[in-house]
């Protein structure tokens, strides 16, 4: 059908409407005289009723979408050599089924892997390895894994198959006789000690993982299964805990019972095989007693437990010998390093005793407490988990003297907090969780364990407590619009003044002012509700810088706040009854204030605290590292509106992350097949890649860890090494090949200006500029350079046109810079045909964008894109375009360009891959100019962001 | 400022984002499932809005351009159901895209994962014969905007997204029938 064809059924369509049904179908009969298709596609469309899909609710379709997947595989069905039997368990490592071998005419277990493995290349490879390992486990009391099975479009693990009942299901009726207990302890640790020897961790030994056949043999299922799938090689993460699933859906959230996790697996701490003893003297002791000595209602009362309590010992039997008394105090101290230290101590001593049943069984009630610590351990309770939110944190019971630096990691699963907030008295921790019900303030009671939601707060975010700590304030969305205080005692929320401008950020004084920066300037209103006044600030920076985030400091006259214009970021200090500042500190990000006199900012990814005197804004450095890898946010704009926030009492609460690590340049070839990855350099990663026109080089933006400066990078494709182009301690960043491949521009905001330069691309020769800008820049990025080497094109967005329009500016002297695309919608990513007559673009015209292409000099453009496109790239032949597709991807058209004409071929999707940053103004891909090959930013696994709590920070600080 | 865009974060936004509403619309599903809630589709769009708030630079967009942000969550909405729809799809089939056949009864919410694929897949065919039609469905009913809103966000008249609305509605209408009657 074509366009014209549709425009002629819509217009009979409508003009057939406007009259009775009596008469409508003589009327179309004549209307469509010689055409009775086009008279049965009317009518068609005619006949359809009011009750179709999109005239439902969409609530109701994705209520629909929501619900669980039933089971992938039927019985009966095949998958390769595998006949599937019968579904045996549904977690949240996926379905697990009986199968027959029918090659080896045996019965297996087949665990087939989520989906968000297969997608994943990169997890899939890690996962292939962990398993490739485990299949070496070679014991009789360990479940073997028989291989990998990838067929049918099915991925899964094949596993040898056991009878009988778990060990917690024994369980449940009770504890076991002492004498069969040993016998079963004994297997188990045999199991461990071989797994042990080469290298193997189980990670989440607990009952459900250990099988008693009917013969009375012990399999201990899943062996190393968790760090497989919990999936980070790496080390100390949240991940390395037991992946204990809630919902069968998430992997690797710490949820559900915790009880058999060490408690340096509780703390996020790196694990080695003495977890597995840990878990080993938890198992040992509920095969005794019946029951887990740390088991709880929830997850954070059991690692409450786990960190604080010792198991009751006086549970025991008193048939239980003394050895296995010793052995269970030492397979269960809180320490790692104090604990039994090798599996096979445990599978000695069980032997002996078995060997000789007279040992006495007297009990030891004088277990020592000079090891036992103040600290309450807690966790979130259901609620919090309830909001996706796991919170494990630690409060000191009594406010003794600083009894030492306690660190603890929580695990802040993707329902990311909108902003935290640690109470004065440093009891609490109020959380702007975004996806409860909607966005709301929940409050976490480090005494109790429990998070809530805090009734009143709904749409609320950005919370932030009064001085003496009886109420939070907080701003709710821009459908509401407004800054609110709640008293916690009750009381309905108070609204304190109006406020629509996103990202806000406030804080209260013991004068009852609150300070809120809220959109670009920072405001002053009584917390008794009023009309907020803009505060002038006198800093230099001007009209057009944007200032956020005021502190105020503890004489409630004098705050801190961050100010960013062309020139950079920078902390100052001002005072309520003055318009003067005094500059403290540069820093990219805002920082804060922790008391009694520090002031807290981000060096890179480093917390750093330096000593401040609040009245003359004077610091005493040294400045000294805090934390490491800490987040000055996440999701993008909200990133810097993420600040730490202290108690009086020396508690801190942070957001971690990995920085960098959230992309991974992979090469694609012509057939859309993964060829190559490149290393990410430590702690940073390479951005917005471009391939030289030879295609033999790649230039990339790189973060310095450390200074946090963005500088150049290029990479020799064929020896993989990269080498620093620029070293400017401005931001240096976005290349752009000339078409000989000899020079490159960049943009640069060197002296506080912004600027665009140019350099050989060999690296010898001066840094010149091509051209500079005066006005309130708020990004440059140049995007291409002209066949004829005149002139370059980039996007600006300035203050004034705060979208992005595509300029060109002249290489080499003179000219003024001209506007190409300009006007209200966004144009963005201009690129030029071989022949520099047509221009390829981004445009947001239509509302989402798309790719558009249009002769260089003007006129009619036509749309390439339909249904999202960005970032286009012309063939070196200038016959085909690849463009960055919506919903992951990129695809390519074939052009024809002819005098004045265009026509544009099928869309071919080239890889169907997810990319990253669809939003981005900057491309996270580039491709070969001779159509050989894709470079994409692809997202490297899942890395969650966390919320550490720091006890008593000081002492870190002060060491 | 200009490095403030380029944070990881920034780039892996909407990656970050898309689980997130994910869960939402989990939450949401819950809820209109056991009746909690009414209005379901104004209650997803404005849970798409508010991340799409958080996720857009404000600098990077004209964010007072409320019809612009509107349209885009529309986009973001239609999206991710579609994901969630292929994610689901894919997991039945086993990776293979196959359509799965239905019966009348079906339309409407029996098999959502494969109407919301349908639904995408006939606007886009419907794309390219107009485009605009096909963008007032993505508004409408993706993006929950009223008549008014979608007219000042496509720059036409009320009275022409009522029109493109009712042929765009019967059009996908037939599509939809049709196809499954084929595969039936």
């Amino acid at each position: 059908m074509t366009s014209e064809r549709l425009r002629e059924i819509e217009r009979l369509f409508h003009e057939a409407r406007e009259r009775t049904p009596a008469e409508r179908n003589a009327w179309l009969t004549r209307a469509c005289a010689d055409d009775p298709a086009l008279q049965r596609e009317v009518e068609s469309l005619l006949a359809q009723s009011r009750a179709g899909l999109i005239d439902g609710p969409m609530g109701a379709l994705v209520a629909g979408l929501v619900t669980p997947p039933a089971p992938r595989l039927t019985p009966g069905s095949s998958v390769g050599p595998y006949r599937i039997e019968r579904l045996l368990d549904v977690g949240g490592m996926g379905e697990v089924y009986r199968a027959r071998d029918t090659t080896l005419g045996r019965d297996v277990a087949i665990k087939i892997l989520p989906q968000q493995f297969t997608a994943d290349p990169q997890r899939l490879a890690r996962f292939e390895r962990e398993a490739r390992l485990l299949a070496t486990l070679n014991h009789p009391h360990i479940s073997a894994i028989y291989g990998v099975v990838d067929a049918d479009g099915v991925r899964g693990l094949v596993l040898e198959l056991v009878e009988g009942p778990t060990l917690a299901d024994r369980l449940t009726a009770g504890p076991l006789p002492v004498a069969e207990t040993l016998r079963l302890a004994h297997q188990i640790a045999e199991a461990l000690e071989s797994a042990h020897e080469t290298g193997v961790v189980h990670r989440d030994l607990k009952p459900a993982n250990i099988k008693i056949t009917p013969q009375g043999v012990v399999k201990l299922l899943d062996f190393g299964l968790a760090k497989a799938f919990g999936g980070d090689a790496a080390g100390p993460e949240v991940h390395d805990a037991p992946t204990i699933t809630v919902g069968g859906t998430t992997p690797g959230l710490i949820l559900g019972t915790a009880a058999y996790m060490s408690p340096e697996q509780a703390r996020g701490r790196p694990t080695d095989k003495r977890a597995d003893i840990w878990a080993f003297g938890c198992v040992l002791y509920e095969m005794l007693t019946g029951r887990n000595s740390f088991d709880a209602g929830t997850a954070s009362e059991a690692i409450a437990r786990i960190l604080e309590r010792e198991p009751q010992w006086d549970a025991l039997p008193p048939g239980v010998p003394d050895a296995i008394r010793k052995l269970l105090k030492r397979c269960l101290r809180k320490d790692p390093s104090e604990r039994l230290h090798d599996i096979a101590d445990a599978r000695i001593e069980i032997a002996d005793v078995i060997a000789s049943p007279e040992t006495s069984a007297s009990v030891d009630h004088t277990e020592s407490r000079t090891n036992r610590r103040r600290w309450v351990a807690l966790a979130a309770g259901a609620g919090a988990i309830a909001a996706g939110v796991l919170l494990a944190a630690v409060w000191r019971t009594r406010p003794t003297p600083s009894t030492g630096l306690l660190e603890f990691r929580i695990g802040l699963t993707d329902n990311a907090a909108f902003g935290i907030a640690m109470s004065p008295d440093g009891r609490r921790l109020a959380l702007g969780v975004c996806c409860g019900p909607g966005p709301q303030i929940w409050l976490h009671s480090f005494e109790s364990g429990e998070t809530r939601p805090l009734p009143g707060t709904e749409l609320g975010g950005a919370p932030f407590w009064s001085p003496d700590g009886s109420a939070i304030a907080f701003f709710t969305a821009p459908a509401d619009g407004h800054l609110k205080r709640i008293d916690l005692a009750g009381g309905p929320p108070f609204e304190i003044c109006e406020t629509r401008l996103p990202f806000p950020v406030g804080s209260w004084s013991a004068g009852g002012q609150i300070l809120f920066s809220s959109g670009s300037s920072i405001y002053r209103v009584p917390a008794s509700g009023g009309v907020p006044s803009r505060i002038d600030l006198v800093d230099g920076a001007g009209a057009n810088a944007v200032r956020t985030a005021p502190v105020f400091l503890p004489d409630s006259r004098h705050f801190i706040y961050h100010v960013a214009g062309s020139r950079g970021g920078a902390v100052r200090g001002g005072a309520l009854d003055s318009a003067e500042t005094k500059h403290i500190v540069d820093s990219e990000y805002p920082a804060t204030f922790a008391p009694p006199s520090q002031v807290m900012f981000l060096r890179g990814t480093a917390l750093m605290a330096e000593t401040l005197d609040s009245s003359t804004f004077e610091t005493e450095g040294p400045a000294r590292l805090v934390a490491n890898d800490v987040a000055p946010g996440y999701l993008g704009a909200l990133a810097r509106y993420w600040l730490p926030s202290a108690s009086n009492t020396g508690m801190l609460a942070f957001v971690t992350t990995r920085a960098g690590s959230a992309g991974q340049l992979t090469w694609f070839d012509s057939a859309g097949h993964v060829s190559s990855a490149i290393e990410q350099p430590q702690g940073g990663e390479y951005i917005n890649p471009a391939i030289s026109p030879g295609g033999d080089l790649v230039a990339a933006n790189r973060q310095d860890p450390q200074t946090g400066n963005w500088d150049l990078w290029i990479q020799d494709v064929a020896r993989q090494v990269w080498s620093r182009f620029t070293s400017d301690p401005a931001q240096d960043s976005d290349a752009v090949w000339s078409r000989d491949g000899k020079q490159i521009a960049f943009a640069s905001n060197r002296g506080g200006r912004f600027g665009l330069y140019r350099k050989a691309a060999d690296g010898s020769g001066s840094e010149e500029p091509i051209t500079m800008f005066d006005g309130p820049v708020v990004d440059l990025l140049p995007t291409d350079w002209s066949v004829d080497g005149r002139f370059v094109l980039y996007n600006i967005s300035t203050q004034l046109h705060p979208g992005w329009a595509v300029w060109k500016a002249a290489v080499g002297g003179g000219a003024t810079p001209v506007p190409i695309l300009q006007d209200a919608f966004n144009f963005y990513g201009g690129r030029l045909s071989p022949d520099d007559r047509w221009i390829a673009y981004s445009s947001f015209e239509s509302g989402g964008p798309e790719v558009y292409v249009q002769r260089f000099t003007g006129g009619d453009k036509k749309q390439v894109s339909r249904g999202g496109g960005a970032h286009p790239r012309w063939t070196a032949d200038g016959r085909s375009l690849v463009y960055w597709k919506d919903r992951g991807g990129i695809a390519g058209v074939d052009v024809e360009t002819a005098g004045s004409s265009l026509r544009i071929g099928p869309l071919k999707t080239l890889i169907a891959t997810p990319v990253l940053g669809l939003f981005d103004s900057r491309p996270h891909y580039d491709a070969r100019r001779d159509g050989r090959g894709l470079l994409l930013r692809q997202p490297a696994g899942n890395k969650p962001p966390a919320i550490t709590v720091m006890v008593n920070w000081m002492e870190k600080w002060q060491k | 400022m200009l490095l403030r865009a380029w944070s990881a974060g920034d780039a892996t936004a909407l990656e970050a984002l898309m689980p997130l509403v994910h869960d939402e619309l989990r939450r949401i599903a819950r809820g209109c499932l056991y009746g909690e809630r009414a209005n379901h589709s104004v209650q997803a769009t404005e849970l798409v809005n508010e991340a799409y708030l958080r996720l857009v630079d404000v600098r990077q967009v004209d964010w007072q351009n409320r019809t612009h942000f509107l349209a885009m969550s529309a986009r973001l909405m239609r999206r991710v159901l579609v994901d969630l729809a292929r994610t689901r799809g894919a997991d039945k089939r086993g990776g293979h895209a196959v359509r799965v056949a239905l019966d009348d009864a079906a339309i409407g919410g029996v098999s959502p994962d494969a109407d919301v694929i349908r639904l995408d897949d006939a606007l886009q065919a419907l794309a390219a014969l107009d485009d605009r039609k096909s963008r007032v469905v993505e508004l409408r009913f993706f993006g929950g905007l009223t008549v008014d809103e979608t007219a000042l966000a496509l720059q036409v008249s009320s009275k022409t997204v009522l029109r493109d609305w009712e042929f765009a509605r019967a059009w996908l209408q037939r599509e939809l029938t049709r196809e499954s009657g084929r595969d039936v």
